[in-house]
């Protein structure tokens, strides 16, 4: 079945529900038919039967007569009267369940009389005779020819010992169909022998375990019977003390039978027409494939606990469903067939759950350790020993190590095999070392940790560090990392046990990588193996728990790396709902008071754009029907940055994906990109640039007045000889100056110009003042000390770098803010003096040795507070940058610092 | 226009080739020029060595080192109380630039290059339209 079923899940049947309802409902059905579930169904009627109400007719029409055996043989003078009393007291019917003995013909006469007297005849083995049938008891003289009524008194067959049910008429030797007692009784009393039975079994109805009742024939010849008792009811004589006791349904509530006890129930049950009945085959079939079929119906829209649940409510209803029409309508169910049929059908589904999820899961394992291994990883990367020897040079060379060895687990060997090694082999492990499952290896398997080693790697030089460290993936230890190295080297590495685990943890994932390869090589080479071996789920677990934590690394990495870009980034989905954004753009958006989680791309396009709704829309359709990229200049509520909103489709990479797609459609698309690139610093640099060549404008201007002015006065004719030489001479320097200015100028604009702090460039003297002191105001409000600022209107620019000037004002303000007084102002004075622009710094501050000060500030005395290490990293910034930084400091009258940059134009 | 005397002019530059060119052509039209290489020796110079009432007109330029024009106009103006014309000369032309120059105290603005002999003129339109005459005070 398990095998069929695994066929089921590999989709080669389509119709796995209708083989399982048919396959199932058909073997219960055969099987329950075949009578293999007799025993357990006993069992549960039994059970049934005594959970069950009293019959519907609370008054037992039998009455037990019972006497001593030995009173069979007391004659007409024990039975006569109490024949006669019987009847006189108004017995519906006499039934004697054997043929008295020594009784006259007087007796017969008056029981054939009476009409209503039945005497039951054993079936004996006849003697002589070798055959299984059964000779019904002989009927004395007398009583054949007074012409008695007589049926056959036996039991039906047990069912495994247990007597539940009694046969309509029994077959003997003599008569094919010999009615029984309580067949013949009951028929008399429905109309007479022409109601008679004469074929089938029937269950005896012992529902609700009621009592009849009884007398003992002793009372009866005392002269106690109670003419209540035995009006219109039918008397069963018979011998509860003869005889084996049976097993029937009431057996298990300790109560057992005689067999004349369960006659008495089996003519009660006739007599009240309530025999137990059991459904036709068909009805059974239909019950059972109707139960099945409900089930896989039901199942199939839940998990495990869903179907365990609805397994166990079916199963009890299933039960209460049997014990109802057992106690109303007297019809007993195929209860085991039918719990076997929901017990089972919940463990074919679960199972063919079971098989499917596992054959989906080890296929989406297999393709996700392809993808994987083709996406990140080339397969000449597993199949050369080139790559594995730029692993380990790059591991031996970042690590400063002498010698290194990748070491690997392989299956069905104890012993370690080498991937690679450098400036050392296999051959410096000793053998009795090399098996894992003992020290050095089982040391750090059990601490998951590098551990030191002593003699690990022979040939090793004097003093050598020896480490072992376990290559543990998704939880497996899948190798080893043996290296050695100088102590010195070794101790130079900061945290070096952390850095040893991240290493050894990349080596792992490559290790991972090239065992799942070297397994499928295997599988392909040797294809028949596959079938040989047993692949039980746990290796499927483990192997998808390996490549989830690869795919974990590989998730984790493009997390950081999405989170690590500068540029700002949010993803939307066709419908304009937020996928991913990155923290630039969270922070970026933040600070704008929007949020990205709650705004459609449209409303995201709109805010940042400043472009109506209606147009954000148009522009989006566009991205989706047309593919189209956008670029918008963007600006921020809050932020002085400046933006380009970028905004594209995110199609899949179908190069790579080996489809060819001829027309674009808009499910085609992954989503909907839009990305916030900072144009400030180029905006920047293009002001730079502009500010040199408006300065180069200025300056122009005045030089081409002196020229404007030499030219006049050459023309007036009065001029004296003397001033005329002066005016040619002032032309020709002009004209001179004026080259060297527009060179240098060409010079500076035709520069690349970057924003990094090693940029020399002519640069505003005052913004980046502006800014510095902007940045800092927060910090001197809290201990408030305020800015007095005495710029100029108009200075030449200087030489610096654009963001690196911002950097050096704001570590000499920031010195400052730490060192003035509170209530105290710094003030900062800007002059521009023999092409030089200086600044100076000063306020009223504490104050520190001056000595002190100048080894902080341009010696090498090793520093804690952060703003002198900035102020230092300033002055070599400066010195760079042809200017110079001078400081003063004096206790009790404070700091002092000038900025000396060169000038330009 | 007082007899007695030429006009005189403080020319303030920072530029020494304009300076001397400009003293030439302003000698030549007949005033006698004073000069300053930038807005701290313009102060100097009319804080101890000319009695300022003799002073009739300033010819300054914008952009000069540790001064500037600007700086020096708002001084004249607002710490020596000085009513003297004030013609600024300038190749920064900027929007708006021109009231900033005249809210700093400059009475006209000439902007670079400019022609001697419109130099001139704006002088005397200069002098005419504030009534300046050699003994035009502060």
């Amino acid at each position: 079945m398990v095998r069929i079923l695994k066929r089921f899940s590999y989709g080669e049947i389509r119709y796995v529900a209708v083989m399982v309802w048919l396959l199932l409902g058909s073997a219960l059905w055969v099987i329950g038919a075949a009578g293999l579930f007799a025993v357990p169904d006993g069992v549960l009627y039994d059970h049934l039967v005594r959970m069950g109400g009293r019959p519907s007719q609370a008054l037992p029409k039998v009455l037990l007569l019972d006497a001593q055996p030995e009173s069979r043989d007391g004659g007409d003078a024990t039975w006569l009267p109490l024949l006669k009393e019987l009847q006189s007291q108004g017995a519906e019917q006499v039934l004697f369940t054997f043929l008295p003995a020594h009784v006259t013909p007087d007796f017969y006469a008056y029981a054939r009389r009476s009409g209503n007297v039945f005497f039951g005849r054993g079936l004996i083995q006849p003697t002589g005779v070798s055959t299984e049938a059964l000779e019904i008891e002989p009927l004395p003289k007398f009583a054949q020819e007074n012409g008695v009524l007589s049926a056959v008194y036996a039991l039906a067959p047990s069912e495994y010992g247990v007597y539940r049910i009694q046969a309509h008429a029994f077959a003997t030797s003599a008569e094919p169909v010999s009615p029984a007692l309580e067949s013949l009784a009951a028929a008399y009393v429905r109309g007479g022998a022409g109601k008679l039975r004469k074929e089938g079994l029937y269950r005896v109805n012992f529902l609700g375990s009621y009592e009849l009742p009884r007398i003992s024939a002793t009372r009866v010849a005392n002269g106690e019977l109670i003419p209540e008792l035995v009006k219109g009811r039918s008397v069963l004589i018979g011998f509860s003390g003869a005889g084996p006791h049976l097993y029937t349904p009431l057996a298990g509530s300790g109560k057992m039978l005689s067999e004349f006890e369960f006659h008495g129930y089996a003519l009660d049950t006739l007599l009240r027409d309530q025999p137990i009945g059991s459904v036709p085959n068909w009805v059974r079939f239909s019950m059972i494939l109707s139960l099945i079929g409900f089930s896989l119906f039901i199942l199939q829209w839940g998990g495990l606990r869903f179907s365990v649940g609805v397994t166990a409510i079916l199963v009890a209803a299933n039960g209460i469903m049997a014990w109802l029409a057992l106690d109303f309508v007297r019809v007993w169910l195929p209860l085991t067939e039918l719990w076997l049929a929901q017990i089972a059908t919940f463990f074919l589904f679960t199972r063919v759950r079971a098989v499917t999820e596992e054959t989906k899961l080890r296929q989406m394992m297999l393709e996700t350790n392809a993808k994987l291994r083709e996406r990140f990883f080339p397969t000449s990367f597993f199949a050369s020993q080139e790559h594995w020897s730029q692993v380990i040079t790059m591991v031996n060379q970042t690590l400063n190590l002498e010698r290194t060895i990748f070491l690997e687990r392989v299956k069905g060997d104890h012993r370690v095999h080498e991937v690679k090694s450098l400036n050392c082999s296999l051959q410096d492990i000793k053998e009795q070392r090399r098996d894992y499952e003992r020290a050095p290896y089982s040391t750090a398997i059990a601490e998951r940790s590098p551990i030191e080693v002593q003699n690990y790697l022979s040939r090793g030089e004097e003093g050598e560090v020896q480490y072992l460290v376990p290559l543990l993936f998704g939880g497996e230890i899948l190798g080893f990392w043996a290296f050695g190295a100088r102590p010195e080297k070794l101790a130079a590495l900061h945290n070096r046990d952390v850095v040893l685990r991240d290493f050894g943890e990349h080596i792992a994932e490559l290790l991972f990588h090239r065992q799942q390869w070297l397994e499928k090589e295997a599988e392909q080479a040797r294809p028949l193996e596959r079938y040989l071996r047993l692949q039980g789920g746990e290796q499927v677990v483990e192997s998808l728990k390996k490549t989830l934590a690869a795919l974990d690394r590989r998730l984790v990495g493009m997390d950081d790396y999405l989170h690590g870009l500068s540029t700002a980034g949010i993803l939307y989905d066709l419908f304009g709902r937020v996928l991913i954004a990155n923290r630039q753009m969270v922070q970026i958006l933040t600070k704008a008071k929007l949020v990205p989680y709650q705004m459609t791309v449209a409303d995201l396009v709109s805010a940042v754009a400043g472009v109506s709704l209606d147009h954000a829309r148009g522009l989006i359709q566009s991205i989706i029907l047309d593919r189209q990229k956008i670029s918008i200049s963007a600006k921020l509520p809050d932020d002085q940055r400046s933006y380009v909103l970028y905004l594209g489709p995110l199609l899949p990479d179908r190069q790579n994906q080996g489809v060819r797609t001829a027309d674009p459609r808009p499910f085609e698309l992954e989503g909907v990109l839009c990305e916030l690139i900072d144009v400030t610093a180029i905006k920047r640099l293009c002001h730079l640039k502009d500010e040199v060549a408006e300065r180069l404008v200025y300056q122009i201007r005045n030089d081409t007045e002196s020229l404007l002015m030499a030219v006049s006065l050459l023309e007036i004719p009065a001029l004296t000889e003397e001033k005329r030489s002066r005016t040619l001479s002032i032309a020709r320097d002009k004209i001179s100056t004026m080259m060297m200015v527009i060179e240098k100028t060409h010079g500076l604009l035709s520069q690349e110009v970057d924003i990094e702090i090693e940029t020399r460039y002519p640069v505003d003297c005052k913004q980046p003042l502006h800014a510095a002191v902007d940045a800092l105001q927060s910090k001197a409000a809290a201990h408030d000390i305020r800015f007095e600022l005495n710029l100029p209107d108009l200075i030449s620019l200087v030489f610096a770098s654009p963001e690196g000037l911002k950097a050096v004002l704001e570590s000499i303000l920031a010195a400052l803010i730490t060192d003035t007084i509170q209530q105290g102002s710094i003030r900062v004075d800007l002059e521009e003096r023999d092409q030089w622009i200086v600044y100076r710094f000063s306020s009223q501050g504490f104050g520190i040795p001056e000595e002190r000060f100048q080894a902080y500030l341009h010696g090498d005395a090793s520093l804690s507070a952060e703003e002198f290490k900035k102020l230092r990293q300033s002055a070599i910034c400066v010195e760079y940058w042809g200017g110079a930084l001078e400081g003063h400091s004096e206790i009790g009258v404070g700091t002092r610092f000038e900025l000396k940059l060169k000038g330009f134009i | 226009m007082n007899d007695a005397r030429k006009l005189r002019i403080l020319v303030v530059d920072d530029d020494p080739s304009i300076v001397e060119l400009l003293s030439i052509v302003l000698e030549m039209a007949g005033y006698e020029v004073l000069t300053a290489g930038d807005g701290a020796q313009a102060v100097s110079l009319l804080q101890n060595l000319v009695p300022e009432s003799l002073l009739d007109v300033i010819m300054v330029d914008l952009m000069m080192p540790v001064m500037d024009g600007l700086r020096f106009m708002r001084w004249l103006r607002t710490e020596f109380k000085s009513t003297v014309p004030v013609l600024a000369l300038t190749g920064r032309n900027k929007p708006g630039g021109e009231a900033m120059i005249l809210q700093a105290g400059a009475d006209a603005v000439l902007y670079k290059p400019v022609e001697p002999k419109e130099i001139v003129e704006m002088l005397a339109t200069l002098l005419d339209r504030t009534g300046a005459d050699g003994s035009a005070k502060g």
